[in-house]
């Protein structure tokens, strides 16, 4: 188990220490999510519109902007490894390939933290929405589809990396995967964004666990296959 | 003992490797020829365990390759398997951390086996800014670094000054003279293969064409193994 531990972080110190040097990942998705967050303020008005579907538009602008955002970023990311052949160093080694796959789920769910942290401060800079009330919800829920979205994002990136048309294939790989993960992220958020609470967002939350929890433990399993060449 | 036991390997329609079967002995050093495209690399890689054979069987001491058997394999592939924008020192501590080389152990190992190579003072410059010869040599830390059983090596004086190509000598004469220690590698260099192998196989079009000791053997006889396919030597 020590060495499972260790191989995990090992991934992930590479992967923050290349990015750290680089900026290149976490820059391009930053600008991404700012850009369509600031476009869509501008489409809807100040405020993000008005009425009953104020809250589901801002959620549904917000995660979509993420989800773009973070395949930029998947594709990025993969690319270091295809570009110094590091999946071959991989599967050459003795290392779990479970190790390696949360490893960098975790290198992808921390860049993608960041950049929802810029993102929910421009929602609630650009959309006047109030953050602060439900900060506590909003994180877990952020971190729930995060983790989704990584899990699922680091597994089609891998499979796709290694092909000519992986900038094509990812998105259309990932995303009818991630439909149960986006619409449980985008309801949670509007629940709590509207002021409707856990009864409305708690079920939604409990889905991206179960699926958090299932795509984990099944792409662990099969990420040996996809790190052979 | 490694062996291959009838190995076939296919890309799309083409074999690489057609019904193969080589084996090598502990303390044994076997020089593979063969021009570019005769399956060098593929052999390399599937004893390795990166390629799993089509057809037939890579064994390990009887054993197939399992995870676990690869910690006991170290391959210099044409391609470095290093991360430009990190240091060598960083590359090679991520290395043994992936093969469950003790934290403690790292350091120490890192700064002789790079003392070996000659690239200690450059353990801390990004590969991205390394020439091909110290970026070779870090390469060759790298599949080195957990001092494994068997030494894959493919290539390895590619793109080496002559300089460079006598400090790898050493180091590659060092582990054949290990006793127990299976040493592979691939080369176009003939006069290479005589000088460092005890055992001369030549490939082409996938096949096995040529096996033979080194003192039962000589350049005339491997150049004219080429000769009888098409293409003739690379």
């Amino acid at each position: 188990m020590r060495r499972f531990f260790s191989v995990l972080l090992a991934v992930v110190e590479k992967d923050l220490r290349l990015e750290w040097r680089t900026k290149e990942s976490l820059f391009v998705m930053v600008v991404f999510a700012l850009l369509v967050l600031t476009l869509f303020s501008f489409a809807f008005g100040p405020g993000g519109g008005s009425g009953e579907n104020a809250r589901a538009v801002q959620a549904g602008i917000l995660w979509i902007s993420f989800l773009f955002a973070c395949v930029i970023g998947l594709s990025r990311t993969m690319g270091v490894e295809r570009e110094s052949t590091g999946f071959s160093a991989m599967y050459a080694s003795p290392a779990d390939p479970s190790a390696l796959y949360l490893g960098k789920v975790v290198s992808v769910a921390v860049l993608m933290g960041i950049m929802e942290l810029v993102g929910f401060a421009v929602l609630a800079v650009l959309y006047r929405a109030d953050v602060w009330k439900s900060a506590g919800a909003l994180v877990l829920i952020a971190a729930s589809a995060t983790l989704g979205v990584a899990a699922a994002g680091t597994l089609f990136s891998a499979m796709s990396a290694r092909t000519r048309t992986r900038e094509v294939l990812l998105p259309v790989l990932m995303f009818p995967v991630l439909v149960p993960v986006m619409i449980a992220a985008v309801k949670a958020t509007e629940a709590h964004l509207g002021g409707a609470g856990w009864a409305d967002s708690r079920d939604w939350i409990r889905l991206m666990l179960v699926y958090d929890v299932v795509f984990l433990v099944a792409a662990s399993l099969v990420y040996e296959y996809i790190l052979e060449e | 003992m490694l062996e291959a036991l009838g190995v076939s390997r296919r890309y799309g329609w083409r074999w690489a490797l057609r019904d193969l079967s080589i084996s090598v002995s502990p303390g044994e050093t076997l020089a593979l020829l063969g021009k570019n495209g005769s399956g060098k690399t593929t052999l390399l890689k599937t004893f390795t365990g990166l390629f799993r054979p089509t057809e037939g069987v890579v064994r390990l001491h009887g054993e197939q390759i399992t995870r676990e058997a690869k910690g006991r394999i170290g391959l210099l592939s044409h391609e470095p398997m290093l991360y430009a924008g990190l240091s060598i020192r960083e590359n090679l501590v991520y290395f043994a951390k992936l093969f469950g080389m003790e934290s403690g152990d790292i350091p120490a190992r890192v700064e002789c086996i790079a003392e070996t190579l000659g690239i200690g003072e450059r353990l801390d410059e990004p590969v991205r800014v390394l020439s091909q010869g110290v970026r070779q040599r870090a390469a060759l830390a790298r599949a080195l670094l957990h001092d494994p059983e068997i030494v894959l090596l493919d290539e390895p004086y590619s793109g080496l000054d002559p300089e460079a190509a006598g400090r790898l000598t050493n180091v590659v004469r060092a582990l054949c003279e290990h006793r127990g220690r299976i040493v592979v590698f691939t080369t176009h260099d003939l006069s290479k293969a005589f000088e460092m192998a005890e055992r001369i196989a030549v490939l082409a079009g996938g096949r096995l064409v040529y096996e033979e000791n080194v003192e039962n053997s000589s350049e005339e006889d491997v150049s004219a193994s080429f000769d009888e396919f098409p293409g003739g030597l690379a």
